[in-house]
């Protein structure tokens, strides 16, 4: 009789302490694991002065030789360190836009900024630039545009009539380890997500 | 006079293509644009060291100084493919020396970012192995418990009833 009661109690025993154990388990792993979060990368542009009170394709005009400084503001919310490009290029109101999916490479490119960004920071990255001179061709006026002190590039084949309605556009790129080259935009849950900004300006 | 000519044309030739590489030495031209390489190639690889020690559990504030140096090692290799695109004498020299900065601290981050990495998921594993420990050890203790509750019980009465003061009533019976 006694026995049994052992054997009773013994079985109670592991039953409760194999039960407890897998609650105290799951317990420790939900504590121990990542808290699930949305990963993106979010590309922003600001100056001190010349933004300011920046309306699109309205009021923004740039005069040859000025050198206007602007500051890109990049977070990196991946959960893992990233390799970043931002390529500029110009358009005008008359060619096309990037999208969510494509990237606008049929514009020339006037140059490109790489840089690694940790996990969770922000990264800032100046942006200098100067419209070294302008030209007019067949009724359109093309910029010859310096970025960062780099030699100096036309807008050509982007012309726009009395030098108005241009607009500067910038990518981001992120690097790929498996195919060892960038890609527009980040790698989002499904599909690569496109980002980009524009700021419209008239060249005086 | 004749049967020499030949042979003095191909002198000729031969000093020719000597003077070509004279003027544009190809070895050091190859040399740079392969330390270019290299350098691109160190930042990539340093780059996916800082992923992996991520990874493996390495915190932010140990990699933050590691990715300023290798931004630091990306401007070095941007100087130097300017430098190479001057395509003269000083631009080479300079485009391989800061080649070779990018490359050297390239090297340093990869190598720190795999020590963290490594440090990092021996200090994960301990960590997650006492966790998973403590929680055996608290089921253990609580299947005791459970177990144990109405011998507890006893027990806590019994310290209860030791503990309590005995009441004589004030002498008031003894008379």
């Amino acid at each position: 009789m006694e026995m049994e009661d052992t054997q009773n109690r013994l079985t109670l025993f592991l039953v409760i302490f194999v039960s407890l154990t897998a609650i105290f388990s799951s317990v420790t792993f939900y504590a121990m694991s990542a808290r699930p979060s949305q990963s993106f990368i979010g590309l922003g542009l600001y100056s001190q002065r010349d933004l300011q009170r920046y309306i699109p394709n309205s009021n923004l005009t740039v005069a040859p030789g000025q050198t206007l400084n602007w500051t890109f503001a990049i977070t990196n919310r991946m959960n893992k360190e990233e390799f970043v490009m931002i390529i500029t290029r110009i358009g005008s109101n008359s060619t096309l836009s990037p999208n969510a999916t494509t990237p606008s490479t049929t514009l020339p490119q006037l140059g490109a900024t790489e840089h690694f960004i940790n996990n969770g920071e922000t990264s800032r990255i100046n942006f200098n630039w100067t419209i070294e001179s302008s030209y007019q061709t067949a009724g359109l006026t093309y910029l010859n545009v310096s970025i960062n002190g780099q030699p100096t590039i036309s807008s050509a084949p982007v012309g726009t009539a009395s030098g108005r309605n241009f607009r500067l556009i910038f990518e981001l790129w992120t690097f790929d380890p498996v195919s060892g080259s960038f890609q527009y935009g980040y790698p989002g849950q499904t599909s690569q997500v496109g980002v980009w900004l524009q700021v419209w300006f008239n060249a005086s | 006079m004749r049967t020499l000519r030949p042979r003095s044309l191909t002198l000729l030739f031969c000093l020719l293509v000597s003077s070509i590489f004279l003027i544009n030495p190809p070895h050091q031209t190859w040399a740079q644009s392969s330390e270019l390489a290299t350098a691109r190639q160190d930042l990539v690889q340093a780059f996916q060291s800082i992923q992996t020690a991520e990874q493996q559990g390495a915190s932010n504030t140990d990699l933050l100084p590691l990715t300023a140096q290798l931004n630091t090692a990306l401007q070095y290799e941007e100087a130097a493919d300017v430098y190479s695109r001057q395509g003269n004498a000083t631009g080479s020299a300079l485009s391989l020396q800061y080649a070779l900065k990018s490359i050297d601290i390239s090297t340093q981050v990869s190598f720190q970012a795999q020590r963290l990495g490594s440090t990092a998921q021996t200090t994960s594993l301990y960590r997650t192995t006492l966790f998973y420990i403590l929680a055996i050890i608290l089921a253990l203790l609580s299947a005791v418990a459970i177990l144990e509750m109405n011998r507890i019980r006893g027990a806590l009465r019994r310290r209860r009833i030791l503990k309590a003061k005995i009441d004589y009533g004030d002498g008031r019976h003894a008379k």
